[in-house]
């Protein structure tokens, strides 16, 4: 059958429009809270970054929930942390498991520093620096995590009155 | 809707607008201060709660104004000793262009000085004569002498204390209180310093020693750009503001943007147009007309404003209106010490180096430096800031490392002269617009070679001071010759006695049009060897205030 350039044009437009507002759907379509799998497998990255030893770790601290409930609705991010999660899951099939949680901590350990050193742009890298950073920044706003550090909280209505002393090691 | 009921309209509450409302209001005058920005109340800040370090100060609508930039110098790969990086995430500009990070200002009433760390410093008098003594820049119209008093009304109503004694800036009263106590990390900057045989002195602050003028003493909290919650820093707000209101001749409305300066057939204002948070519009009419918006909003608005009457946009008769922008120049050098300093505590820049400010003391520059302690400055102030910048990985390790490096980083700053170029310069951006329709201004930034030599004496002397006083290693450092970050600005209106080159008079009055005075940074003829400006600005808005009122007796105005 013979396609006039017009023809042509317009098909080809069709088809673009349809795959553009197949995205924008998807988008706009996807779901507001994380699957059960996937909220295992950002808990299980979130505690390998920030594991429990004599303070909590951030699933004890409900660093996952808190770091959700921060994102409200901002779509890319969200789709960010779906799409690192799955890549963790893939990632995690070479171990023979199913999934990501599934997996021993040397094995999660290896994966993520896979992510961390994946080239810069890339998803698990992003999903990887966007997280800790997010994760360091809930986890250490949390008042369990202080006094490791010898650190007595937010700067006010106290501040520092012992300002020209060295700071007391902790004990 | 009808004229106000005013003598004075002054544009802008911070510390130009602050201190020259306060100086009118105080002698009977009546003032309308309008600011495009909300009002801040202590109680907002976030400094007792938890998360208080996720976020910077509060942020409300309308408490920033949007900018542009034009295209950025590209990067020269002999400098890469200036470039900014970080040890646990390497370069912080990776491209090959300078990078813009911001002009640091905030809208509000009080202006920037609700953010600021409290420097109240005078200039050096030799740095008002630059053209004369180094044939750079230009010679300010008047002398340190002729602003000494204004400093001195400035120092007394922000509550400055500050050390006793300057052999180089003569004073005709002493400060009036004393100074803060340095914190412990800043003793450990001055041991260094005495070693490098430099002087390591405390700074002159707006910031309480002991209680003063109804405000309680300052308790080191290290956070004055967060919100200062005890009213113990000088902001503008709770020292001229409050005190204007107080005289009973000062109104203030907050959220409320000058879109317009109506320029009349008689080389006066006639009226300013503004736009409420609702969007409602009004137009006020006074006797007089005072910008203080800053060294970028005022010459946008100046701009903005032409006119059958003011083709040009009012002050720019002599198109001078935007050019000789100066920027802050600035480098900063982030060690670990092995000691727990607790860094994170005391005022934000509690000591400071004058050794090198007066013009000429750096080889091959015009201008002067000087240094300063700057742990606050560089943000590393809670646990948060530790686990991001300098505890590197993640895991078990990173815990253990939080443990041993928290309270542990020392920073020190240099900041010093901006000289005028032709490429550095605010215009208005030709295609964005602000949500009330106002064209944006449009940040102009080049740094010539003689800024970028000021900057690598800057980041040597940085070097040498941390290693001095004993850090281990340097873990960040963050300069402006790879990033345009600004928190001073001046030169975009700037102050002399030749119309010809220059927008306002000796006492900030436009050249031609009478009733229009500008009392802000933006006059500045020179920008001074790393002084923060805050205090010249409000000495130069009493002095200014002090004109308007001898020329309203004189039936003047």
């Amino acid at each position: 059958m013979e396609v006039s350039r017009r023809r042509f044009f317009r098909i080809t437009l069709g088809i673009g429009l349809l795959a553009v507002s197949g995205h924008i759907l998807k988008d706009i379509f996807l779901p507001a809270s994380l699957t059960t799998r996937e909220a295992a497998t950002l808990e299980a990255f979130l505690d390998t970054l920030i594991p429990s030893d004599e303070t909590p770790g951030a699933s004890q601290l409900g660093i996952a929930g808190r770091l959700l409930t921060g994102i409200g609705k901002d779509r890319n991010y969200r789709r960010t942390i779906k799409e690192g999660c799955a890549w963790l899951n893939e990632k995690a099939k070479r171990y023979g498991a199913p999934d990501f949680a599934g997996l021993g901590e040397q094995q999660k350990e290896d994966i993520i520093a896979e992510a961390e050193a994946g080239p810069a742009g890339s998803l698990q890298r992003l999903f990887f620096e966007k997280l800790r950073s997010e994760a360091f920044s809930f986890y250490y706003a949390c008042p369990e995590t202080w006094k490791a550090l010898a650190y007595q909280g937010p700067p006010q209505p106290d501040g520092y009155p012992a300002y020209t002393s060295v700071l007391p090691v902790r004990s | 809707m009808a004229g106000e009921d005013a003598d004075v309209i002054i544009i802008g509450s911070g510390a130009g607008g602050g201190a020259c409302a306060w100086a009118l209001a105080c002698r009977g005058i009546r003032v309308l201060l309008l600011e495009a920005g909300p009002f801040y109340y202590p109680g907002e800040y976030l400094l007792d709660k938890p998360q208080w370090e996720q976020s910077l100060f509060p942020e409300k609508a309308r408490h920033t104004a949007r900018y542009t930039y034009g295209r950025m110098q590209r990067l020269d790969p002999a400098y890469q000793g200036l470039l900014s990086w970080n040890h646990t995430r390497g370069k912080t500009n990776t491209t090959e262009q300078r990078r813009v990070d911001a002009y640091h200002h905030k809208r509000g009433i009080g202006g920037s000085t609700l953010v600021y760390s409290g420097e109240a410093h005078r200039l050096h008098p030799e740095a008002m004569r630059l053209k004369s003594s180094h044939g750079v820049g230009a010679d300010w119209p008047l002398s340190y002498d002729d602003l000494e008093p204004s400093y001195c009304i400035a120092e007394r109503v922000t509550g400055v204390a500050g050390p006793v004694g300057d052999p180089v800036r003569f004073r005709s009263e002493p400060l009036p209180l004393p100074p803060h106590r340095l914190s412990y990390a800043s003793t450990r900057i001055r041991e260094g310093c005495r070693k490098l045989g430099l002087n390591w002195v405390e700074n002159s602050v707006a910031i309480l020693s002991k209680p003063y003028d109804g405000r309680p003493a300052c308790n080191y909290c290290a956070n004055c750009y967060r919100g200062c919650m005890r009213t113990d820093k000088g902001s503008a707000d709770v020292t001229f503001i409050r005190k204007a209101v107080d005289s009973g001749h000062c109104t203030v409305r907050a959220d409320s943007q000058v879109t317009l300066l109506e320029a009349g057939p008689s080389d006066r204002i006639t009226s300013v147009q503004y736009t409420d948070a609702a969007g409602g519009s009004h137009r006020s009419s006074a006797r007089a007309v005072v910008v203080a918006c800053g060294a970028i909003e005022t010459p946008r608005l100046l701009l903005s404003s032409k006119s059958t009457h003011a083709p040009d946009g009012p002050g720019n008769e002599s198109g001078q209106v935007g050019r000789h922008f100066m920027e802050t120049i600035s480098w900063a050098s982030t060690g670990l010490h092995p000691e727990p300093l607790g860094s994170f505590r005391g005022i934000p820049v509690d000591s400071v180096c004058w050794d090198f400010n007066r013009p000429g003391s750096v080889a091959g520059v015009a201008g002067g430096c000087r240094f300063c302690s700057a742990t606050a400055e560089a943000d590393l102030l809670g646990p948060g800031s530790y686990a991001h910048r300098v505890a590197k990985g993640w895991g078990k390790r990173h815990k253990e490392e939080m443990r041993r490096v928290f309270g542990r980083a020392l920073t020190v700053l240099g900041m010093g002269e901006s000289l005028p170029n032709g490429r550095s310069f605010i215009d208005l951006d030709p295609g964005e617009r602000d949500a009330l329709g106002m064209p944006v201004a449009r940040i102009n930034s080049y740094l010539e070679g003689t800024e970028i030599h000021l900057l690598e004496f800057m980041a040597k002397k940085c070097r040498e001071i941390l290693h001095a006083a004993g850090v281990s290693g340097i873990i960040e450092e963050f300069g402006s010759y790879d990033t345009f970050s600004s928190t001073h600005v001046f030169g975009t209106c700037r102050m002399g006695d030749d119309p010809n080159s220059s927008v306002v008079n000796r006492f900030g009055r436009s050249h031609r049009w009478k009733n229009l005075f500008i009392a802000d940074a933006s006059v500045f003829p020179s920008s001074g060897g790393g002084e923060s400006p805050s205090l010249t600005i409000q000495a130069l808005a009493i002095r200014t205030a002090g004109h308007m009122q001898e020329m309203a007796k004189k039936g003047d105005l």
